[in-house]
């Protein structure tokens, strides 16, 4: 097919661009599709500064006042002295103040080609944030991403259009995500136009196919968004992000709006693409019971870092963080007769803007010791797929090579 | 395993509850009877819409009205009929002997007045002590959920709580006056893990040391398997299922509750295991005729199912079932028709023959 072979001429003209500074390409493990190398995404926070304001103003009328005791300086002259003195605190800069909220604070990530790959944790560690910046609807901070051997953070624009039908995503909230005005036949279409792939008669055959694809009928193709039922709006975006035959999709907790039993039939349509297509999914979710069943590989996060990661099994049978085993009791299992014994965490959950040194989960760690609060946690191997960062964990091995033969 | 009639605390007998808005009348609740027994804990169970949290408003008599009116149906509670209490008297009953958390609590915490004001007034509404007294309380009842250094906290405002604590403060205030029977509606649904773990042994342990009967509200299969005693399965406005924990979740009667159980991913499951129930929810305005599964339904019965509403059958003692299968029309049925669709006592993800 035509398109292939563009594709394929593309990533090899960039692979074989090597020597372009601009373009960073690395050789990639076999099988490895995306990899991702200490990737931080940060956001600049206003801060508000009404307390600071008034505490300014408050020391100012004081200081103002000490002067004019001691210099006999006028009113006048001992306001200018001390806004001469103070120019850098808002509001004597106008500018205000940004803190940087640290959304993604370094992660590493090896998506190896077929697999499913969980990424889990709890609200607001930074799952989207991650999944956006991964496919570059995100600048990064810092850090980089590679598809297929090539820095996509590097190319311009122009090339990023031919790599982002590779990389598609599905999102968290289906509704939000469709364009209220326009028909399922116009959302699916329309990455068509915007790639040149298909227009006309030709095109419309292949939204047809993508709707019978996901289980929708014909008729759908005229409806709007608000006409579908959640089920049906979120069979809709993976339509979407299919039409351009991707290798990787993200998707961002794809059943988490839905109902119970709406949501297994979402996950057997998004198993059963991915055996049809030969898909790799980055699977965002916080339902771990369903994480358990669904993913290869899994990665908890916590406040903006990888906490652990392994194989399904290693995440769920010998996990070795504290973090992940707190999270794991935690998880209510729908068997009357497995009641288990939660771990509760105490302490506050810290904000992710401006976060303390050391280790992110010191606040609510029941391991946690004066090194944790200093230093950050060392990675700890214990084979060459799982990996835990903590202080206070037994064992494992400073490298995966240990494990190499 | 049934108990006696005097263990009986609330009863909710042929409930009724319509909507009539514009687009017409949503028949929420068509009919709706449990039984919620001393010091248990019961959940309440069953998809977006099916009628979960109109259930628990019209048993305190609180359903927005208009649109909503309660049509039919007692609600016994110590023996007498709420339906037929003075607003007054109603209110008297509200938060001193049944006490409410309700699903979305930041909108139920007022935004403008501290958290001890309000668990204060919580108290002082319903007993005589001073202001002093019911501050003191507040703090004491803070502490008691474990919000720490209560003392200083109950004069913060609700936003400067997370979202753990704020349902922590709504305990409170609907433990404050030690209640009979707690309903508490979704408690840690916008909650993360962690902290609903939190929460549900929190719940636990009250109802254990005040001795307090909880009907706890959910869509989560996983809750409901680490909290109840008993769980009664709704879909559409109706109580399909209704029974012991141990024996739902081994051999569910009901082709919606095994359905439900089929989806969710159980421990020891695959990835292949999970079942899909077919269909979507329907649209109350417009509710499918008789049992209102039957164009979901793997084991619907032409002719009977969508003809005759199946009756309650008590299939063994406090096991009840609303489900043509189990009734003596729906035996004449596969007899007539020579088939066979007995699914109770078979495991989840086994099919009949
Ligand atoms: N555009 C933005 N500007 C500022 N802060 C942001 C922005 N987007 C996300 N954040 C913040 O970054 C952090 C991570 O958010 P993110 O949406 O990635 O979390 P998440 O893990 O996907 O959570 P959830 O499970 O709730 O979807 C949060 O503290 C969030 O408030
Ligand atoms: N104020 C209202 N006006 C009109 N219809 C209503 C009103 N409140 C509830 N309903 C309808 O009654 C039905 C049952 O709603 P209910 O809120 O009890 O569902 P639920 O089981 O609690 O769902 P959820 O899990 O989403 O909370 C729904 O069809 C809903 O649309
Ligand atoms: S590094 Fe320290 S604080 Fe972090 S998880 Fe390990 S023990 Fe806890
Ligand atoms: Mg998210
Ligand atoms: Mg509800």
């Amino acid at each position: 097919m035509s398109k292939d072979y563009q594709d394929k001429s593309f990533i090899d003209r960039i692979a074989q661009k090597q020597q372009d500074d601009r373009i960073r390409t690395i050789e990639m493990e076999k099988d490895v599709v995306l990899q991702v190398k200490d990737l931080r995404k940060f956001f600049d926070i206003p801060i508000p500064f009404e307390t600071t304001w008034f505490m300014i103003a408050f020391v100012g009328a004081i200081v103002v006042f000490a002067f004019n005791q001691i210099a006999g300086l006028g009113l006048i002259a001992g306001i200018i002295v001390v806004y001469f003195t103070l120019p850098r605190i808002p509001p004597f800069n106008k500018r205000p103040k940004v803190a940087h909220l640290k959304a993604v604070d370094g992660i590493d990530l090896k998506i190896k080609k077929g697999k499913i790959v969980g990424l889990v944790g709890e609200s607001g560690c930074g799952k989207s944030t991650a999944a956006k910046t991964i496919i570059r609807l995100l600048e990064p901070t810092s850090g980089a991403v590679y598809f297929k051997g090539i820095d996509i953070n590097r190319l311009t624009s122009e090339e990023m259009k031919e790599i982002r039908r590779h990389l598609q995503i599905v999102f968290q909230d289906p509704y939000a995500s469709l364009n209220p005005r326009a028909t399922a036949h116009d959302i699916i279409i329309e990455p068509f136009d915007i790639h040149g792939v298909a227009s006309g008669d030709e095109a419309s055959y292949k939204v047809l196919t993508l709707l019978k694809d996901v289980g929708l009928a014909p008729h759908h193709a005229y409806r709007y968004p608000h006409e579908f039922s959640g089920g049906q709006r979120q069979r809709l975006g993976i339509a979407r992000a299919l039409a351009l035959e991707p290798d990787f999709i993200v998707m961002d907790e794809p059943v988490s709006n839905l109902d119970v039993s709406v949501r297994a039939a979402i996950i057997q349509l998004i198993l059963d693409l991915q055996k049809k297509m030969g898909l790799t999914y980055l699977f965002i979710a916080h339902d771990l019971s369903l994480i358990k069943i669904l993913v290869d590989e899994v990665n908890v996060m916590y406040l903006g870092k990888i906490m652990e990661a392994g194989t399904s099994d290693e995440i769920f049978e010998s996990m070795m963080h504290p973090y992940t085993k707190a999270l794991i009791s935690a998880v209510p299992i729908a068997d009357p007769t497995k009641r288990s014994k939660k771990i509760f965490l105490t302490g506050d959950i810290p904000t992710p803007i401006n976060p303390p040194p050391g280790c992110k989960f010191q606040t609510r760690c029941p391991l946690v010791s004066d090194i944790c609060r200093v230093e950050d946690p060392p990675a700890k191997w214990y084979t060459n797929s799982h990996v835990a960062y903590c202080h206070n964990i037994e064992g494992g091995e400073e490298s995966p090579e240990f494990f190499a033969k | 395993m049934s108990r006696p009639p005097e263990d009986v605390l609330l009863e909710i007998k042929g409930l009724k509850t319509y909507f009539f808005t514009e687009e017409g009348v949503v028949k929420a609740i068509e009919s709706v009877d449990i039984e919620v027994y001393k010091s248990e804990t019961l959940g309440l169970v069953g998809e977006s819409g099916s009628g979960k949290s109109v259930t628990a408003l019209s048993i305190l008599g609180i359903v927005p009205d208009p649109p909503g009116k309660i049509l039919d149906g007692q609600v016994v509670f110590h023996g007498q009929d709420l339906r037929h209490l003075s607003d007054a008297d109603m209110r008297k009953i509200r938060g001193n002997q049944i006490a409410m958390i309700f699903q979305d609590p930041m909108t139920s915490l007022n935004p403008v007045f501290t958290v001890g004001d309000q668990i204060s007034e919580a108290i002082m509404l319903h007993q005589k002590v001073s202001k002093k007294e019911a501050k003191e309380k507040s703090i004491k009842i803070m502490s008691l959920v474990g919000i720490p250094s209560a003392d200083e906290r109950v004069d913060n405002y609700p936003f400067e709580f997370s979202g753990g604590m704020r349902q922590r403060v709504m305990i409170a205030m609907a433990l404050s006056c030690n209640p009979e029977l707690l309903i508490a509606d979704e408690p840690s649904t916008s909650l993360d893990v962690t902290i609903q773990a939190q929460i549900l042994e929190l719940l636990k342990a009250t109802s254990e040391e005040f001795d307090m009967s909880i009907i706890l509200i959910t869509h989560d299969m996983g809750v409901i398997a680490e909290m109840c005693d008993r769980v009664a399965v709704m879909y559409a406005g109706y109580i399909c299922e209704i029974g012991d924990i141990m024996i739902i979740f081994k051999s569910p009667f009901h082709p919606y509750t095994r359905g439900l159980l089929g989806a969710i991913p159980r421990p020891d499951a695959e990835r292949e295991d999970l079942t899909i129930i077919r269909g979507a929810i329907p649209n109350l305005i417009n509710p499918p005729s008789a049992c209102r599964f039957h164009p979901r339904c793997d084991y619907f019965m032409q002719g009977l199912c969508d003809v005759i509403l199946p009756s309650i059958i008590e299939v063994e003692p406090g096991h009840d079932i609303r489900c043509h299968i189990y009734t003596e029309e729906g035996k004449a049925w596969m007899q007539k028709h020579g088939q066979q669709r007995e699914i109770g006592k078979i495991p989840i993800g086994k099919a009949i023959n």
